[in-house]
């Protein structure tokens, strides 16, 4: 099986709207005008009442009510409202149980979020990088979007076979190669190129775990890294969720340390608390 | 009819739950301890079986050094500022220290040959260096692996529960 025929076969792709991939191919270019945001979430009535549900929350603290989504775009700037529809929008994809994967509901999309806020803070603290750190925000959300399909195909028996090579220390990634051709990395890259999505989301997506760190890394790098802290940091959904290979170039890479490495995990773990407010937000 | 009290029904156990890097010390045999998501995170466990008390302890992190602010506000994040707590809070409630039984479950590892993302084998060595310089010694662990563990504890009999999305519940 190819990730080409999964996505083209899937029979339950996740439902997104319009305006969400609209938004997120304005990822990565400079000039977006304040009407151009507002006029794609506004064509989609479910995404602005959520937004705007989400603005007059205690998560933001606004001191006046936020009425319109011009408003809305004014006090939250570009790169926060793209965040934010992008995340309520994959988050209903995001939140359904794989029962394949041993996830329960809500757990990747708490996952995926906490691995996107990591992404943005690492793209943020690299500038050396030269990533965007919005585009490193959507890498996150996005990284194991490609388990929503490949559950799909998962049995009793595949499920078992790819336990069992974990057994042998074999990464899950590599333990689904082996036992169905096809991981849920190129999976996930393979549906977001399908939606016409950034090439360079589409990279870190493919690559997030095994990143490229040559000539620079690049934002499958992030991606990875986000990914392993993620984990970490409490926010690990499935069976054995720690059969991750870390990239041993990664550490070199990034400059990272083992004290450096615990200090980010304590960061992570604030981004994972308020993902969880954001979750449960009424 | 049987009569009333002897329906055959378990008692529905009153559930604490203890958040990532907090502790809950208690003597009420009627509640269980409860905690989730640990991955390379430790739950440590300790239980005095005469006083019927028992404190459950989820650190994430083996040494305070890297952030001492962070160990103010949250000491329970840390295992060198979090296992002390425990002991003494168990020993306020009662506990005696050569009654004390201690079990530890998490520390799962992420594959890397290097060890930096080894943060789970760090907090198991801060953890075993402590309990020796104060002449203790674990009773029952289960660490390592790749997966994430919700453990609970009984706090009228100290059995450790042990539940991941691989298993069905196991004892300790």
């Amino acid at each position: 099986m190819t990730a080409h025929e999964l996505v083209t076969q899937a029979e339950n792709l996740p439902l997104l709207s319009h305006a969400a991939l609209r938004l997120a191919n304005l990822l990565g270019h400079d000039t977006r005008a304040n009407h151009e945001l507002v006029e794609i979430i506004r064509c989609d009535s479910l995404i602005t009442a959520r937004l705007l549900r989400a603005c007059n929350s205690p998560l933001f603290g606004f001191a006046q009510p936020v009425e319109s989504m011009d408003q809305a775009v004014l006090l939250l700037g570009h790169q926060k409202i793209l965040q934010l529809v992008l995340t309520l929008s994959f988050g209903s994809a995001l939140s359904c149980a794989l029962p394949g994967y041993g996830v329960e509901a809500n757990e990747l999309w708490h996952h995926s979020l906490t691995t996107a806020m990591t992404a943005e803070m690492i793209a943020r603290n690299h500038p050396d990088l030269d990533a965007d750190p919005s585009t490193a925000f959507t890498c996150g959300l996005l990284h194991d979007i490609g388990k929503l399909l490949l559950h799909q195909v998962l049995t009793p028996e595949t499920q078992s076979a790819i336990r069992a090579k974990i057994s042998e220390r074999i990464s899950s990634a590599d333990a689904e190669t082996l036992v169905l051709g096809v991981d849920h990395s190129a999976v996930g890259a393979c549906l977001l190129g399908s939606w016409n999505l950034p090439g360079s989301i589409v990279e870190a997506v493919a690559n997030h775990h095994q990143p490229v760190l040559n000539p620079i890394p690049k934002l499958s790098a992030i991606t990875h890294l986000a990914d392993c802290l993620a984990h970490l940091a409490g926010s690990s959904p499935g069976w054995e969720s720690f059969a991750i290979h870390v990239d041993p170039g990664v550490s070199g890479a990034l400059g990272l340390s083992p004290e450096k490495l615990e200090r980010m995990v304590i960061g992570v773990r604030d981004f994972s608390e308020v993902v969880q407010q954001f979750m449960t937000m009424k | 009819m049987p009569p009333i009290g002897k329906w055959d029904f378990p008692v529905p156990r009153k559930a604490i739950v203890i958040g990532v890097a907090d502790m809950v010390v208690c003597n009420d045999p009627a509640a269980e301890l409860v905690t989730y998501s640990l991955g390379s995170c430790l739950a440590i466990a300790v239980y005095d079986s005469v006083k019927k008390v028992g404190g459950l302890l989820h650190v994430m992190l083996p040494d305070s050094t890297i952030d001492p602010d962070r160990a103010q506000l949250a000491p329970y994040m840390f295992v060198d500022t979090g296992v002390p707590r425990l002991f003494h809070a168990v020993y306020s409630l009662g506990g005696d220290r050569n009654r004390v039984v201690i079990k530890v479950v998490g520390g799962a590892q992420l594959l890397d040959p290097q060890g930096i993302f080894n943060i789970g084998e760090r907090n198991y060595r801060s953890l075993t260096g402590l309990l020796a310089r104060h002449d203790h010694k674990i009773h029952a662990q289960d660490i390592g692996g790749f997966a994430s563990r919700t453990v609970r504890m009984d706090l009228a009999t100290g059995i450790i529960s042990i539940k991941s999305p691989a298993t069905g519940a196991y004892f300790l």
